[in-house]
């Protein structure tokens, strides 16, 4: 679904390069995890994948191609606009629109220009039940959004991605805000949406990522040190660098 | 405060609804009078102390009016025109035509006796042989030029010398100008060279007298007698139609009427069948007139007017606005023992307050719009580096600089070198750059009061700037659309800009504080879901940078709306009888840009005019206080407002 | 291998101790099964007593070293190698408390055959005894030192072991064919040959669990270790 081929990319221009030749390719409608010690690239590698880098004016992939399904991301037809309408982000603080619940999931479809209520209604309801809010919010959708918990804002963002119906949702620490029972209940969520999305989560705790990805490629200092079966990686590691720090060793 | 407050409290709320108007200062003898309730009204209000009045009695008078539609094609006097559009604010004629060949109707209510020249008396038996039926005599009286040489050198010569001999064809300069308020300096004059002229005998006393000082020494004289022979008459009390020579010459002897004899009479061409209204003696007047007039829909109407009769008990000084006055001396037995004005002394300051939140509202349009593009540009879109360094650096020097200079700049900017398009550009403009050539050309109304020549369309531009030119006109028409840069001239436009500008450091400012503010998340988020950059900042940021723009506008008006430097050149004007919107009489689009492109009055030049301008008295001192009280209490009343309103939005959107 | 320490040294101290316990047991059985061979080769009843005192130490020490690795795993929720240590840990200390077990059985048939008269046969146990101690002392080693050589070592003995049990056993059998009047001793012999072969196949389970500790690889019930 994903290929990262060899690239590698740098905040300033080529001066200093925060990710270095790194090569992996992300299974379709699986959840890859990305782990590994702050600071060692695994948010900036997420935000190449939708671009998001685009914000910080001095960014560049100095070399190698991101390819999602077969076609250069930065090639230069490709529309930062359209490919984020094919990639979601949920970030690590949950950040609703202070606007009604409605208002918060309708957003990304009002953007693309669709205003006709009975499809918005359809697409809301949709992305609520999918993201297990339904039956806590249904009665008051026009509430505002910051009325609800940090969970429930946090599943609000995840139906707010799912409204426009992505291929891809990227996760960057979605629980590391929230609260045990909150974060067990976006877990169970990302467990659900496994058959219908491609999942990429950033995550600085093991336990996440052994309980839900499927595989977990370990990052250290801009470089991939080990892509493997979740299951490997945390009960046997290849590389003692690895194992040194999901045993808690360093890191 | 002190000062202030009684004023306020005496006056009420006519201080704020009424106009600036100058106020009169009279002696009254006591008396028994008569006036309409209204203008008694406003006595009361303008006099703080209380009047020895007594015997109060309130009655109705009622007036006859006639309503009715003049029909097109009816030939009417100008000044009738202008009497029934001043009677009927809506009326407006844009007439097409004029006529020279109808007669022009007059009465002469009691038998008059003229003494005309011969040469106009010829002009009159020319035109209207029928008028004079009574006898005309001759009288022959000699008068006296003289024919005067003098030789060239330097001699003395007073004001009233330099005055009368200007209209001559004497050749001679000044050494220095004469002060408008020493009438009395005798100045040096150089004639160049030796002269002869002709004079009357009346500029031969003020200049050539030897027995007044500061006349010029003439070296010969000869007297050349003439004759001018006059011719006398009697007019008998009637009504009279003449053509327009005749009463041209008739006017300068005394008739009363309202026809324009130079220019002619006015075809009506009203398309839009509005009715209008006059008083019985106006309607009368109007139909002896006007022969030509044709009327329909003729119906009566009647107006009551409220009436006080009052007795003033003692001699007293009485402060009224003098269009109160005006309407006073209607009574016959009001007349005053003494009688002065202090200009902007009375009345109230609606005027004011009115142009100063014109102002304001343009000012603040302008400046937000242009502040919240330069605060989102700068915030959201420039790169980090120089440029935006230099830009804020600028906006720093802009805030310092005082406001005069702004002032001086709008001047120039706005008032005299702006660009203006128009199909009838100004002859005095800078520079002119045609566009296309679709217009249509004004109505002869337009074209007389504003001074416009139409020039042939073959002509160019420059050919066509000479011919007007030459011709004294202050705008040409050659069928072409211009883009002209000759300035808005002194109106609410320019005064807005300027203020605007003024304003721009301090908006751009707190817009860009409040869209920092708002948190990276929301564009983020907005971004991720696929908005455009200028999408996400249009949804997901600016609404909740809202409150603290709405600050910053507040706190912009309240700046703006006390500046006095800026909006006395650019656009404030010191007496102005009509507020914006009245006055007007185009329609559409054009009605928009005639409201904008005027003068206005604004609150802190009126404090100004009333402080420094004008000569202090006692009269002027209770419109000074309350007029800066009324400000500080609007001022305060914004802050307020503002504070206000900020909590309560705050209240809404938190995050 | 030196091992890099954990961030958190309680994490460190509880894995530290875990090990150190499982040391300890190991020593305590290892020690009652000497102590099991001297009371009946040198007919010490006070020796054979010992033994069965020592084994209730045996048993604490196991319910002890089971509580700290279920805490370990609920506190420090360990993965890969720590987490082989803990579990190996749990069932090497099974494996000893049962070897402990088997000395205690062989202590009370040795208080028996003390009773009776000493016979030279007794000796005929003494290889496979050998042989089974040097298990167990190589599997404790190998588990201290975290070393797969000598825990497969210890696997490679097996065969020996089963060699010397099949020998004594078929000498003592054959003895229990002709009448005696020593058969009692000659068939509490049989038994105790047995649970010293029983002591030497827990001594390769234990190799076998140190194996996987150390390799993550599980070579029991015929599997080989891959390089």
């Amino acid at each position: 679904m994903i290929s990262i081929d060899n690239v590698s990319f740098s905040y300033d221009l080529g001066k200093t390069e925060v990710l270095r030749n790194i090569s992996l390719e992300i299974p379709e409608k699986k959840v890859t995890s990305f782990i590994g010690p702050s600071g060692c690239g695994k948010s900036t590698l997420l935000r190449c994948l939708n671009r998001m880098n685009d914000l910080v004016e001095t960014s560049r992939v100095t070399t190698g191609e991101i390819r999602i399904m077969g076609q250069d991301i930065n090639g230069k037809d490709v529309d930062a606009i359209e490919l984020r309408k094919h990639i979601g982000m949920v970030f690590q603080k949950y950040n609703p629109f202070p606007k009604s619940i409605y208002d918060n999931v309708a957003y990304g479809l009002r953007i693309q220009g669709i205003k006709n209520k009975k499809k918005l209604d359809e697409a809301v309801e949709a992305s609520l039940r999918g993201a297990a809010l339904w039956d806590e919010v249904k009665d008051r959708l026009k509430d505002s959004a910051l009325g609800l918990s940090g969970g429930q804002q946090q599943r609000l963002c995840i139906a707010r991605t799912m409204a426009v119906q992505p291929k891809i949702i990227l996760m960057d620490e979605p629980c590391s805000a929230l609260d045990p029972i909150a974060t067990a209940k976006v877990e169970e969520l990302i467990t659900e949406l496994r058959e219908d999305y491609t999942i990429v989560i950033v995550t600085h705790s093991m336990q996440q990522a052994s309980r839900i990805s499927d595989r977990t490629a370990f990052f250290y200092l801009g470089e991939l040190i080990e892509y493997e079966d979740t299951e490997t990686i945390f009960q046997n590691p290849g590389v003692k660098r690895t194992e040194d720090y999901i045993s808690g060793r360093f890191g | 405060m002190i000062n202030g407050l009684p004023v306020l409290w005496n006056k009420g709320f006519s201080f704020v609804s009424q106009k600036p108007q100058t106020l009169s200062v009279l002696e009254i003898e006591k008396g028994s009078y008569t006036v309409p309730t209204e203008n008694f009204d406003n006595m009361l209000l303008n006099n703080p102390d209380e009047l020895a009045i007594g015997n109060l009695e309130d009655f109705e008078k009622s007036f006859a009016y006639k309503t009715f539609k003049i029909d097109n094609g009816s030939i009417i006097g100008e000044g009738y025109l202008k009497e029934i559009e001043k009677e009927n604010k809506g009326y407006y004629l844009r007439f097409a035509k004029r006529d020279f060949a109808t007669k022009s109707g007059f009465s002469v209510a009691t038998d008059k006796k003229f003494n005309i020249k011969k040469e106009e008396l010829a002009i009159i038996q020319q035109h209207d042989p029928g008028l004079i039926k009574g006898e005309i005599t001759e009288k022959v009286i000699n008068l006296n030029k003289k024919k005067v040489t003098i030789k060239a050198g330097e001699y003395d010569l007073s004001k009233n010398g330099h005055d009368a001999l200007i209209p001559t064809e004497l050749v001679f300069q000044m050494k220095q100008s004469f002060p408008d308020d020493e009438p009395e300096k005798i100045n040096t004059t150089i004639i160049p060279k030796d002269q002869t002229i002709t004079v009357t005998s009346a500029i031969y006393n003020q200049a050539f007298d030897e027995d007044e000082r500061g006349t010029i020494p003439v070296a010969e004289e000869v007297a050349i007698p003439y004759t001018v022979t006059f011719n006398q008459f009697t007019l008998p009390a009637a009504k009279y139609k003449v053509s327009a020579e005749t009463l041209k010459v008739l006017s300068n002897y005394g008739i009363k009427h309202l026809h324009n004899p130079m220019l002619g009479s006015i075809v009506v061409n009203d398309d839009d069948d509005e009715k209008v209204t006059l008083n019985e003696k106006q309607f009368k007047r109007l139909v002896n007139d006007n022969p030509k007039l044709i009327l329909s829909q003729i119906e009566d109407s009647q107006q009551n007017v409220s009436y006080t009769k009052f007795d003033l008990q003692k001699d007293s000084e009485i402060q009224l606005n003098f269009s109160d006055f005006l309407i006073f001396k209607k009574d016959k037995n009001f007349s005053p023992s003494s009688e002065k004005t202090h200009s902007y002394s009375g009345g109230g300051i609606l005027g004011p307050i009115i142009g100063t939140a014109c102002l304001v509202i343009i000012c603040m349009t302008i400046a937000l719009f242009t502040g919240i593009a330069a605060a989102t540009y700068l915030n959201e879109y420039a790169r980090k580096g120089g440029f935006t360094r230099i830009i804020r650096l600028a906006m720093l020097n802009l805030a310092g600089v005082p406001s005069i200079v702004f002032g001086l700049f709008g001047l120039g900017l706005f008032v005299m070198i702006a660009p203006v398009f128009s199909a009838t550009p100004n002859v005095e403009s800078k520079f002119h750059v045609p566009i296309v050539a679709l217009g249509s050309a004004p109505d002869l109304r337009t074209l007389e009061s504003e001074g416009i020549e139409i020039v042939d369309s073959t002509l160019s531009t420059t050919q066509a700037v000479e011919t007007a030119n030459l011709v004294g006109a202050k705008k040409f028409y050659n069928g072409w659309y211009y883009i002209s840069f000759q300035g808005w001239g002194t109106c609410m436009l320019a005064g807005g800009f300027t203020l605007a500008i003024m304003v721009l450091p301090v908006i751009i400012t707190s817009c860009e504080e409040s869209l920092k503010a708002v948190p990276m998340g929301f564009r983020e988020a907005a971004m991720a879901l696929g908005a455009t950059k200028w999408q996400s900042i249009r949804t997901a940021v600016l609404p909740y940078a809202f409150p603290g723009i709405l600050t910053a506008s507040i706190l912009g008006i309240t700046r703006v709306a006390g500046e006095t430097a800026p909006i006395m050149f650019t656009a404030a004007a010191a007496e102005k009888s009509d507020l914006p919107w009245q006055g007007i009489h185009s329609s559409g689009f054009s009605a928009f840009v005639d409201f904008l492109q005027q003068s206005v009055q604004a609150l802190p030049y009126h404090i100004y005019t009333v402080a420094g301008r004008i000569p202090q008295s006692e009269y002027t001192q209770p419109m000074q206080y309350g007029s800066v009280l009324v400000f500080m209490i609007i001022v305060f009343m914004l802050s307020a407002v503002s504070i206000y309103l900020r909590i309560k939005i705050r209240n809404r959107i938190k995050w | 291998m030196r091992k890099q320490r954990h961030i958190l040294t309680e994490f460190d101290d509880a894995l530290n101790d875990l090990k150190s316990n499982t040391i300890s047991i190991a020593t305590l059985a290892q020690k009652n099964v000497e102590n099991a061979f001297s009371g009946l080769t040198l007919r010490d009843l006070t020796i054979c007593n010992q033994v069965i005192a020592d084994d209730e130490e045996v048993d604490q020490l196991e319910m002890q070293i089971d509580n700290d690795s279920l805490q370990v795993m609920a506190k420090f929720q360990p993965f890969a190698s720590d987490l082989r240590l803990v579990v190996a840990s749990m069932k090497i200390t099974h494996n000893l408390e049962r070897i402990s077990d088997h000395a205690v059985s062989i202590a009370k048939r040795s208080r028996k055959i003390i009773k009776s008269e000493e016979l030279e046969e007794i000796s005929f146990i003494e290889p496979a005894y050998m042989q089974s101690l040097l298990m167990l002392k190589t599997a404790i080693h190998s588990y201290s030192e975290g070393s797969t050589d000598m825990a497969l070592k210890v696997l490679s003995m097996d065969d020996d072991l089963n060699k010397f049990h099949k020998s004594a056993t078929k000498a003592y059998t054959k003895k229990l064919e002709e009448p005696c009047e020593n058969y009692k001793t000659y068939l509490n012999l049989v038994f105790i040959t047995r649970w010293i072969e029983r002591i030497g196949d827990l001594s390769t389970n234990i190799a076998e669990d140190v194996i996987f500790m150390e390799s993550a690889q599980d070579i029991r019930h015929g599997g080989e270790l891959e390089e």
